[in-house]
């Protein structure tokens, strides 16, 4: 005869339709191991109902709802405070975008970088930083040009 | 669909307080749930976390999460049971983030034996509270609160179900296997409350 398991907690609690609750009676009736099961149960809970109570200090309601209302007030601000941020935003980047000048063909191959260190670091002790404005937009591609080995600008 | 479901789709008893005054600003409704059903809950929360410190920081974060959610909140509906769903997912949350905590398996300690020898005059001076909270603690975190909740909060399976998001079996199965690990744990003291020593 197969013992018992959690129907005898449900048992205990009373929760089993009365067809169950009859089963599981018909079965204590006759087990002897199930029945000590069950006074332990019992006596577990009954250990439970011991745990007194635990009180809140008292001014933690206090506090928690105080907190409440700067979490409202912090979500009452923003969608148009956002939405204003975010198109003022939008703005200055596509305002950027327009005022920048376009940048030189060139600049975009690798080689032509490379190319150009090569031949102003052996014209200019300085054309790295030339290069490295030019390449900031710092300084205009027509300067830089004019600093280019040359029988003018050797 | 099994019992259990249907059980759970069936709409819980109306809170009284869950009418609350018209013309009340959702603030004020919340506040008023929240302070009638404060103590219980912070109970709830003082058995998930096991100590004052993390149980204050656990029911304050409910409390801003189901402030926020309140518009969600259906009057006619219990509010206790829903701000305790709440918390008890912040908790769940709260345990995946925090990996310092060890998370027992129930099989894994069930066998374990109690060391300490009962006292009867322990109850009457209120010390059976520290070896009883103590095996409390080292059940898993979800069979801490179906024990909190059924057990020491005195709801129905039902309700229990509701708040854990999990069917009435469940609640049922995960009860008596917490209620075993504690009688191996605190097997002295159950022993002497049979007795009636206790």
């Amino acid at each position: 005869m197969p013992h018992l398991t959690d129907q005898l907690s449900a048992y205990l609690d009373g929760t089993l339709t009365p067809e169950d609750a009859a089963a599981v009676a018909s079965h204590l009736a006759e087990c002897a191991e199930c029945r000590g099961t069950l006074d332990d149960l019992q006596a577990v809970r009954n250990l439970l109902h011991t745990v007194p109570s635990r009180a809140p200090h008292p001014s933690l309601l206090p506090r928690t709802l105080a907190g409440l209302g700067g979490a409202a007030h912090r979500r009452a601000t923003p969608w148009w405070m956002i939405a204003a941020a975010g198109t003022a935003l939008g703005l200055a980047l596509l305002l950027q975008v327009r005022l920048l000048p376009t940048p030189h063909p060139d600049r975009a191959e690798g080689a032509w970088y490379f190319q150009q260190h090569a031949v102003f670091a052996a014209a200019h002790p300085m054309s790295d930083v030339a290069l490295a404005s030019y390449l900031s937009g710092v300084l205009p591609y027509d300067v830089l040009r004019e600093w280019s080995p040359s029988p003018q600008n050797p | 669909m099994t019992s259990a479901h249907v059980a759970l789709s069936v709409a819980l008893p109306v809170d009284e307080l869950a009418q609350a005054a018209e013309g009340a600003s959702a603030r004020d409704q919340f506040a008023e749930l929240l302070a009638a059903h404060w103590d219980r809950a912070y109970r709830f929360a003082y058995h998930l976390t096991g100590n004052n410190a993390d149980s204050d920081d656990l029911i304050q974060q409910a409390a801003e999460e189901a402030f926020r959610a309140f518009h969600r909140f259906q009057p006619g509906t219990r509010f206790d049971r829903w701000f305790f769903r709440i918390m008890h997912n912040s908790f769940v949350d709260r345990i995946r983030r925090d990996r310092r905590r060890k998370i027992f398996s129930l099989d894994e300690v069930t066998g374990a034996a109690a060391s300490e020898t009962a006292d009867p005059s322990a109850i009457a001076e209120g010390a059976l509270d520290g070896p009883v909270l103590r095996a409390l603690r080292a059940l898993p975190p979800d069979a801490r609160a179906v024990v909190a909740l059924v057990d020491l909060l005195g709801l129905p399976y039902d309700d229990a179900a509701e708040i854990l998001h999990c069917p009435v079996g469940t609640i049922r199965s995960r009860l008596h296997r917490a209620r075993l690990a504690l009688r191996e744990w605190l097997r002295p003291y159950v022993d002497a409350m049979k007795r009636g020593d206790l």
